[in-house]
């Protein structure tokens, strides 16, 4: 661009010297023109004005001639002599020698000599005779360089009338001859300006075009000729006219460089500049290059210097752990003690503001172990300590029983917790059936906390992604607030919860799914969170168990029988559906009021029909009314937490056989039926019971009972009369020792509470028996009058496998032993 | 209230076990009527815990339930309470209507 920007101002510059230098050229031309014109305008006066004194002078000596011409030759430089010739001769010839004479130099004639006998002048004048005015002749070439020609002008007798030409012929006294020099006419000026100047001569009816001058051709050489200047102009005088033409090639040093040397330089300024401009870009981006550098070689001092201070960090963290871990412990034992002592004390006897002081303090103290017991487990993770236990366990228990202790809290916010278990799931597998617990109460506990409507789905199914026939799923669904999907990953680190603020509002210690997360990692397995702002989330935990191969429980054969599910929640109906269809049912659902009782009037009636009370006692009471009495025999009631204390006795009065508390337990569910056959048909049980008692006594075994409760102890043998197995009793731990020592047992059933010697002592005196006699591991089941954490934690801790809650259900019970044979 | 009949079900293996059963039942209220009259509260306490314990068990969902009301009102000495407890569960034991399943 800067190239164009400067040829196009040298061109400019270059048109306009041209067009300078021209104009200079044409003023010269011009001057020398009229030069030139004035002087072949003079030659023409001078002769006339010869011819007119020749004419006027009657006696004209040659002396008055003299005078008169030299005068003229000294003002008219370009005229070389001045002639006359007088007539001499007679009408047939004609003879015109030269009379006088006036010149410069040595003329073309000399004295006497006839101008008429010159051959080449005859006809110039012939003419002048004829037409009395001035007529130019041929050129004289004397010699070279020196071109002259005579103007002729004839001088006639009656001159002196005025009336010149009309009597010309025969009455003409002589000619007035003037040689002109064409050269001297053109002056030294044209061969300064170095100008060629042509001259030439036009003659009406005499001769052509007639080139009187043409000064030296200018020596070409080899010098650059820009253009060829051409100025013409004639001088008309008739009956001739002289044309100059003056003619000069421009050459290149002829031309006024200044504007031009000022464009270049310019122009070359402005290539410079532009240059210029584009190296400091350069320079500018080589710079920001070397910057670039010289901040990614900080960055990375930097990041060493973070690797060492995470080192450090991390260093500090498995300190700080060691150290909480260590604390926590040292906190937990006082804090025990305080709890104990409260229990204690409520054994006593207060009054009323008394038990409610010791309550609140009991609870306070609760609620203090488990902040330390989560701290605690939390650093014991993170220092490394904590060590997964690897016993084989019932998974569908657990994820049961964690549902079934928020049970109650849930029901407190009317919202429901919904179990669903996948049938195709192996519920018998290895692994530490407390640390998953403990994870599920978590999630758990955490959805109850974000949701305020709705239910909390907890589901045991295999995982899409199964890379592993032993990888089992479960998840925690809600229908809560919701996480944002920025903090989908924060969620999990410590004392962090979606906002801030929720802290506040929700409370907690914002360790739960840190420590789920560290479990979970620990069991090589993943939890991770789906959710949608508003809607809620559900929490996965995605774990590797492996499988037993236990029997599992033969279900009822519900083949072909239909069964009416009567529940709002979809859930609800879904997880039931889930185990009813695995035995073979149809099933219906009905999630609102109308549809069942469409259905109950439309359809064939139904085999089984399972109704939530909630629904069943609508405050239509219009499905109430659609029971038959021979209906309500065929009905499972379901009643929620929540309508326990409400419904449960309405629901009784009204004659309905069978209630089940919420959330559902698979057992539970499906001794109902199988009691709900027995009671219409005694094959049908047998059909049903039969193979499942058979599976249960393929083996017997000796069983020893420690229950201090005689009816407690009679139940227990009534459940076992119709199996293999053989059964002993003791009726506290001191007594079940002695027994155990004198005999060998396959299991035990432990009750806690005894006198003389409770459940834990026993268990312990008989691990540490067997440990000293190298006697094989017992399994001890604990019977425990309530199924919370600590005190199945503080069982499992006495030594005891697992633990039956009381009291004991006859179908529970037979599972347990099926589960050690 | 006196009039209506309580429907409980319970197992049938326990049949045979249910008459011996329902008379210590009715052994415990003489007991436990004994010792309000006489102020033990630490044996109120112990046959309400035991009546808790056992109810359950055998399908008497109530019986435990007054046993835990007794057992809570003893600890307490609520001897009113526990008296109202003592009357109810005298006139479920008259009326508890027993069908084998």
């Amino acid at each position: 661009m800067g190239l164009a920007f400067c040829l196009t101002l040298v061109k400019s510059a270059w048109d306009t010297t041209l067009d300078r230098t021209k104009t200079n050229l044409q003023y010269d031309v011009l001057s020398i023109q009229q030069t030139i014109s004035r002087n072949v305008l003079s030659a023409n006066d001078v002769t006339n004005n010869v011819a007119a004194f020749v004419a006027a002078s009657d006696d004209l000596t040659k002396d008055q001639f003299g005078v008169f011409a030299e005068d003229i030759l000294s003002r008219y430089t370009h005229l070389d002599s001045i002639n006359y010739f007088q007539f001499a001769g007679n009408e047939e010839i004609k003879k015109f020698p030269l009379l006088y004479q006036v010149s410069n130099d040595a003329g073309p004639v000399g004295p006497g000599q006839d101008i008429y006998l010159e051959f080449q002048f005859r006809a110039a004048l012939d003419t002048a005779m004829a037409t009395g005015k001035v007529v130019p002749s041929p050129l004289i070439e004397q010699h070279e360089n020196s071109r002259q020609y005579w103007l002729f002008k004839a001088v006639d007798v009656t001159a002196e009338t005025g009336q010149p030409g009309s009597e010309a012929n025969g009455s003409v006294k002589g000619i007035v001859a003037v040689l002109v020099s064409p050269a001297k006419s053109v002056g030294h000026r044209a061969h300064d300006k170095a100008l060629t100047i042509t001259l030439y001569s036009d003659t009406v009816n005499l001769y052509g075009r007639t080139q009187l001058y043409a000064s030296d051709e200018e020596q070409t050489e080899e010098r650059w000729v820009i253009e060829n200047f051409v100025e013409e102009e004639s001088v008309q005088i008739p009956p001739y006219s002289i044309k100059i033409s003056a003619h000069k090639p421009i050459y290149f040093k002829d031309l006024d460089f200044g504007l031009i040397f000022v464009s270049i330089l310019l122009g070359g300024g402005i290539l410079l500049l532009m240059y210029g401009l584009m190296n400091a870009r350069r320079q500018q981006e080589t710079e920001l290059r070397e910057r670039n550098k010289l901040i990614e070689q900080k960055v990375e001092e930097q990041t060493f210097e973070l690797e060492v201070a995470r080192d450090e960090a991390v260093k500090a963290v498995k300190m700080k752990s060691e150290f909480l871990a260590s604390m926590s412990h040292e906190i937990r034992t006082p804090l025990n003690a305080i709890i104990g002592m409260s229990d204690l004390m409520s054994e006593t006897t207060m009054n009323d503001e008394q038990t409610r002081y010791v309550s609140v303090f009991r609870k306070a103290g609760d609620a203090l172990l488990t902040l330390v017991n989560d701290i605690l487990d939390l650093s014991k993770i993170e220092a490394g300590q904590l060590v997964l236990e690897n016993i084989s366990f019932n998974l569908m228990e657990i994820v049961e029983e964690a549902a079934d202790i928020y049970a109650l809290k849930a029901a407190d916010k009317h919202l429901e917790i919904i179990t669903n278990i996948d049938t195709s799931v192996n519920i018998y597998r290895v692994g530490d059936p407390g640390r998953l617990k403990q994870v599920l109460l978590n999630l758990i506990s955490n959805a109850l906390k974000f949701t305020e409507k709705g239910q909390i789905v907890v589901s045991l199914k295999l995982p899409k992604d199964a890379s592993d026939k032993d990888d089992v799923c479960m998840s925690v669904r809600d229908t809560g607030i919701g996480i944002p999907v920025t903090k989908l990953e924060t969620i999990f680190e410590s004392f962090t919860q979606a906002d801030t603020s929720t802290t506040r509002r929700y409370g907690g210690t914002g360790l739960g799914l840190t420590i789920c997360r560290h479990l979970v990692t620990l069991m090589n397995g993943q939890i991770w969170v789906e959710s949608e702002e508003g809607k809620g989330s559900e929490f996965f935990v995605k774990v590797n168990l492996a499988q037993q191969d236990k029997p599992r429980v033969v279900p009822p054969d519900l083949t072909d029988k239909s069964i009416l599910i009567v529940d709002s929640r979809l859930d609800n109906c879904l997880a039931l559906e889930e185990t009813l269809k695995y035995c073979g049912a149809n099933c219906v659902n009905a999630t609102t009021v109308k549809n069942c009782v469409n259905y109950l009037t439309n359809q064939q009636e139904p085999d089984i029909v399972i109704v939530d009370s909630h629904m069943l006692l609508d405050e239509s009471m219009e499905l109430k009314s659609a029971f038959s009495d021979e209906l309500k025999q065929k009905t499972l009631v379901t009643i929620s937490p929540s309508y326990m204390t409400r419904h449960q006795s309405v629901v009784e009065r009204d004659g309905y056989r069978k209630i089940l508390m919420k959330p559902l337990k698979r057992v539970e569910l499906l001794d109902a039926i199988r009691s709900m056959y027995k009671r219409t048909s005694k094959e049908d049980v047998d059909k049903i019971i039969k193979p499942i008692a058979d599976d249960n006594v393929a083996k017997s075994l000796h069983i020893l009972l420690v229950e201090d409760n005689p009816d407690n102890r009679m139940l227990i043998r009534a459940y076992l009369k119709k199996t293999d197995h053989i059964l002993d009793e003791a009726e506290n731990g001191e007594i079940a020792l002695d027994r155990f020592m004198s005999k060998k047992y396959d299991m035990v059933f432990m009750d806690i509470q005894m006198p003389v010697m409770d459940g834990h002592e026993a268990t312990k005196r008989i691990r540490a028996w067997e440990q000293k006699n190298n006697k094989e591991k017992t399994p001890i089941i604990a019977l425990t009058a309530h199924a919370i954490k600590e005190e199945i934690d503080k069982c499992i801790a006495s030594g005891c496998d697992s633990h039956l809650g009381k009291p004991v259900k006859k179908a529970t019970l037979l599972e347990a032993i099926q589960g050690i044979g | 209230m006196t009039e209506e009949k309580i429907v409980v079900e319970v197992d049938e293996d326990l049949e045979d076990l249910i008459p011996g059963f329902l008379q210590n039942r009715n052994t415990d209220i003489g007991k436990l009527q004994q010792a309000a009259d006489a102020g033990d509260f630490e044996t109120l306490r112990s046959i309400g815990h035991s009546l808790k314990g056992v109810g359950g068990g055998y399908g008497f969902e109530k019986m435990s339930e007054l046993g835990a009301s007794i057992e809570t009102a003893a600890k307490g000495e609520q001897l009113e309470e526990i008296k109202s407890c003592i009357s109810a569960l005298k006139n479920y034991l008259q009326n508890v209507e027993i069908k084998f399943v």
